[in-house]
């Protein structure tokens, strides 16, 4: 059975991440397939679904045909509109995509509705990028979703909220059927096909995040934080999904983790590892706010920006790229908060994984900011990994998905906070507070990119 | 023609003019500053001021008769606290302006004693690191061996005078801002500071800048190679000559300085009270002056250089081709503490309202601009205290380019005049000693070229300049935790 290898995809923003592993966790192979994002206006952002297709043939025929189970998870908030053949009608719309204001469903249902009403005519089904993918892969005659990729969509039972569904007319016979997100749905290629769900919960698993306390931090691109609980407090600002097995994931994203580090570097003129390297001489100076783009969780602020604070010509590199470092660990510091809120319960240590967790000293930093241990896991790749053992539980390799994360996840080092940690208490609060202060300033910022962009 | 020497914190300068103003002869020679101690900062007077006197004078009159010079007028760095004995020998090193910072304690006592108010009533300033007296106190109580044999205070161009002349006299303007000794509505000492820091001191004489207050002695002659006899000026203080020397003579003239910080200095007709603003006597009898300092400007301007690890002209080009506003960016230049109008040494800098779009050339820009908005609210200060600047002269390093200017008339909605000689405070001592023998001096160095704001940036540098404004208030407690938290 140690010979089985099980593919555990996750389909990303900006590339496919396909990772082959054994049944021990061990990872054997990984491969990226990257894909662009079109733009047409401002505020937009698409994609080709096809591109998902051919990066996933491509991910395939990297890793030649012995693959016993294949699971999936993928970004979530993108939607994808398809005909009776399952032909997609538009290029999907990405979770960035701001045309309606929000990215529900039902928002982009009622966009689509309303803006381009031959498309909702022909539109069949509206999916999520993995349900698009898993069904073309079997050949579904009827696609298949899960109740944690519909989060804003489902009850508390984990069914379509009838009469949210209903707010917009012809919706409901366009959702495909709920399932379990660790079940087979069909097969490709003489391997079981997963439902799989939204990547966020790849990285759940992949972290070993599976008892009542256990807690995450996925350092990518941007910071995704969970933490698992028995409760739910429910708190504005915090995703909190329907129980899985008894347990709540309380989660949110924040804007900018590893983008806010390259950004930086490019403004320095530097390399990233140039900038790490400075960080570690560093120490601590002004303070940064990570907003570079606004923010997500857990302040919602999309006018929200940036900021180096207490600066000083005695510093230079050093002092600010450890500002850096520090400004996200603090966003975290903040939306680890929130998270606890609503769990009821104190994250005691958080798994880290992600391309950020690399840094031992980032690792080190957040230890010390969030004051608690981080745990890096030894796959950066958390999300190929539960996507994996998806697979592996539904093919019937594994009794189930939590037991399977306990088992295979290994922990690679673990980062205490140290004694002598800089006054992180009051730099964090000093932190809140600027973000506080600087509200007004943002809303003037605001209007001023209004004037000077043409609306129409 | 006319000598002018001007002693300045690394280095000094001779210069020698003819009637017209053409420039004959140059010289510089650079030195150190002593720093015993963090925030200490000294010179030595012997060492440093009289022998680059000595030296420079060599220098110009190695092509230069001494038969020739008609006149010498020296400015220097100032107000220093230099302690000597009855004959103006120094009994210690001399303790610089105001990036000594030493009598911090000192500062706080004289206030109490004097009293916060009556002290800005009667010398228009409150007292900081600049201020003389809290410095000669400080002299009294760690060096009472040293105090008990002082009988004189000098500064650089005034104990240079008096080496060369004998004579113990100082210029209205070096008095002014020697605070708190010198009352301002009076225009003559106040014996009741004198009294607080230095009773046992001898007054200096009190003269205007252009005076002729004596002539250079035998002994001075054979050192310096000048012709015995030679009229010798009261001079001033570096700044004063300085903006003397760029052409601002009338009421409402306002010289900007783009140095490694920035200095601002205007006549004005009436003495201008305003607690943001450093005021003082004036160049000319019936004159007072109005000055303001920024912390930060050219130091800046390098700093985000060396962040984006890249040539100042480089990025000042690419930083010519980013929008007005820097697509939203808005520096606080307070790196350093900020100076007037604010008087904050725990304020700290920020970049405001950035975002993954913004690169190194937009930071640049927007330090340029942060530093501008400090100018507007000096500009405004001045405003505020009835002493709106009428016409502004800039000078300094910080001019060549141009971007900088641009965006300081564009900030602002001011032009300014850009002399045709810009070396400094001893081409304006050499016009002053060319003043004091009777020369018109009117068409010395005419304007060159003039910065003309462009109305089209002026509403959104508006809505930016009230960001500036409203975000320092927003901050300053937590600018004051960090400049805490980061030990100083």
């Amino acid at each position: 059975m140690a010979g089985e290898l099980v593919l555990g995809i996750d389909l990303g923003t900006t590339a496919l991440k396909a990772g082959l592993f054994d049944l021990a966790g061990t990872q054997v192979a990984l491969a990226q397939f990257e894909y662009p994002i079109q733009r047409p206006w401002p505020d937009q952002a698409e994609q080709d679904p096809a591109a998902w297709l051919a990066a996933f043939d491509r991910a395939l025929s990297t890793f030649g045909g012995d693959v016993a189970a294949i699971g999936i998870c993928s970004q979530a908030n993108t939607h994808v509109f398809v005909d009776a053949e399952g032909a997609p009608l538009r290029p999907a719309i990405l979770w960035q995509d701001q045309r309606c204001g929000g990215s529900s469903l039902v928002a982009r249902a009622e966009w689509v509705l309303r803006e381009e009403p031959d498309v909702w005519q022909a539109t069949r089904w509206v999916l999520s990028p993995k349900d698009f993918v898993t069904s073309r892969l079997c050949a579904l005659a009827e696609p298949v979703t899960d109740a944690l990729m519909s989060f804003d969509l489902v009850d508390a039972s984990g069914a379509y909220d009838a009469e949210l569904v209903a707010s917009v007319e012809g919706l409901a016979e366009r959702l495909p059927r709920i399932e379990r997100f660790d079940v087979a749905i069909g097969e490709y290629a003489n391997a079981a096909v997963v439902n799989g769900t939204m990547d966020a919960w790849g990285n759940v698993y992949g972290s070993s995040v599976v008892e009542h306390g256990d807690a995450m931090d996925v350092a990518g691109t941007s910071e995704i934080l969970g933490l698992l609980s028995r409760n739910a407090f429910p708190v504005q600002g915090v995703v909190t999904f329907v129980p899985v097995d008894g347990l709540h994931l309380h989660a949110g994203p924040t804007q900018a983790g590893g983008a806010a580090l390259a950004w930086f570097a490019s403004v320095a003129g530097r390399s990233i590892p140039d900038v790490l390297a400075a960080a570690a001489s560093g120490s601590f100076g002004p303070i940064f706010l990570p907003h570079l783009l606004g923010e997500r969780a857990p302040l919602w602020d999309a006018d929200a920006r940036g900021a180096f604070i207490g600066l000083s010509s005695d510093h230079s590199l050093p002092e600010l790229s450890r500002a850096v470092l520090e400004g996200v660990a603090y966003s975290a510091r903040h939306l680890l908060e929130e998270l606890e809120h609503a769990a009821g319960v104190e994250a005691e240590t958080l798994n880290a994984s992600g391309g950020g967790s690399q840094s031992d000293l980032w690792c080190q930093i957040k230890a010390d900011v969030l004051a608690r241990p981080i745990a890096r896991v030894a796959v950066r790749h958390s999300g190929c990994l539960g996507a994996a053992l998806m697979a592996a539980t539904g093919a019937g390799l594994v009794p189930s998905v939590r037991e399977a994360a306990r088992d295979a996840v290994r922990i690679e080092r673990v980062f205490e906070p140290r004694d002598d940690r800089a006054p992180y208490d009051e730099l964090y609060a000093a932190y809140r507070e600027l973000y506080r202060a600087l509200q007004p300033t943002h809303a003037i910022l605001a209007g001023l990119r209004r004037q000077a962009v043409p609306t129409s | 023609m006319f000598l002018g020497i001007d002693i300045g914190t690394s280095s000094s300068k001779a210069t020698v003019a003819d009637e017209l103003g053409t420039l004959v002869a140059t010289a510089t020679r650079p030195h150190t500053t002593a720093s015993p101690r963090p925030g200490w900062f000294e010179h030595d007077a012997e060492e440093t001021w009289w022998r680059d006197l000595v030296a420079l004078t060599r220098e110009v009159l190695a092509t230069v008769p001494a038969s020739a010079i008609r006149a010498v007028c020296v400015s220097g760095i100032g107000p220093c606290a230099l302690v000597a004995d009855e004959q103006g020998w120094p009994l210690r090193a001399a303790i610089l302006y105001g990036i000594d910072s030493r009598a911090e304690r000192e500062i706080e006592e004289l206030t109490d004693a004097l009293g916060a108010e009556t002290v800005i009533r009667r010398t228009g300033n409150r007292l900081t690191t600049q201020a003389v007296g809290p410095k000669l106190l400080w002299i009294a109580r760690h060096e009472p061996g040293v105090w008990a044999r002082a009988r004189r205070w000098y500064c650089a161009s005034n104990w240079l005078v008096g080496r060369l002349t004998g004579e113990y006299v100082i210029d209205h303007y070096s008095g002014s801002t020697s605070d708190p000794l010198y009352d301002l509505g009076a225009r003559d000492w106040w014996p009741d500071a004198w009294d607080a820091c230095a009773a046992t001191l001898d007054r200096p004489r009190l003269a205007w800048p252009g005076d002729i207050v004596g002539e250079v002695h035998t002994a001075a002659a054979e050192t310096t190679g000048l012709r015995a006899g030679t009229p010798v000026l009261a001079g001033t203080i570096d700044a004063m000559a300085e903006a003397y020397s760029a052409g601002c003579r009338d009421v409402g003239d306002t010289m900007v300085m783009y140095g490694s910080t920035l200095f601002f200095i205007q006549t004005v007709a009436q003495p201008v009270a305003h607690d943001g603003l450093w005021a003082g006597s004036g160049r000319a009898p019936g004159t007072y002056s109005v000055a303001a300092g920024m912390s930060s400007a050219g130091l800046l301007i390098d700093w985000f250089a060396g962040l984006a690890h890249e040539e100042v002209d480089a990025l000042a080009l690419e930083a010519a081709a980013v929008p007005a506003g820097s697509d939203g960016l808005v520096v606080l230049p307070y790196f350093a503490g900020e100076r007037t109008p604010i008087f904050d040494p725990r304020a700290r800098g920020c970049c405001i309202g950035l975002t993954l779009r913004h690169g190194p050339a937009h930071l640049f820009r927007s330090a340029l601009e942060g530093v501008a908005m400090g100018i507007r609210h000096n500009f405004e200060a001045m405003g505020e205290a009835g002493a709106t600047p009428a016409r502004l002269v800039a000078v300094g390093g910080g001019t060549r380019g141009g971007l900088w200017t641009r965006i300081t008339s564009d900030v602002t909605g001011l032009p300014q005049d850009l002399p045709t000689e810009t070396i400094g405070a001893a081409y304006g001592d050499a016009r002053m000693a060319a003043d004091a023998m009777g020369i018109d001096t009117s068409g010395w160095n005419p304007v060159a070229d003039r910065v003309e704001p462009d109305p089209a940036h002026a509403p959104l540098y508006d809505q930016l300049y009230g960001v500036y404004r409203r975000s320092y208030v927003a901050l300053r407690d937590d600018l004051h935790l960090l400049s805490q938290l980061s030990g100083g």
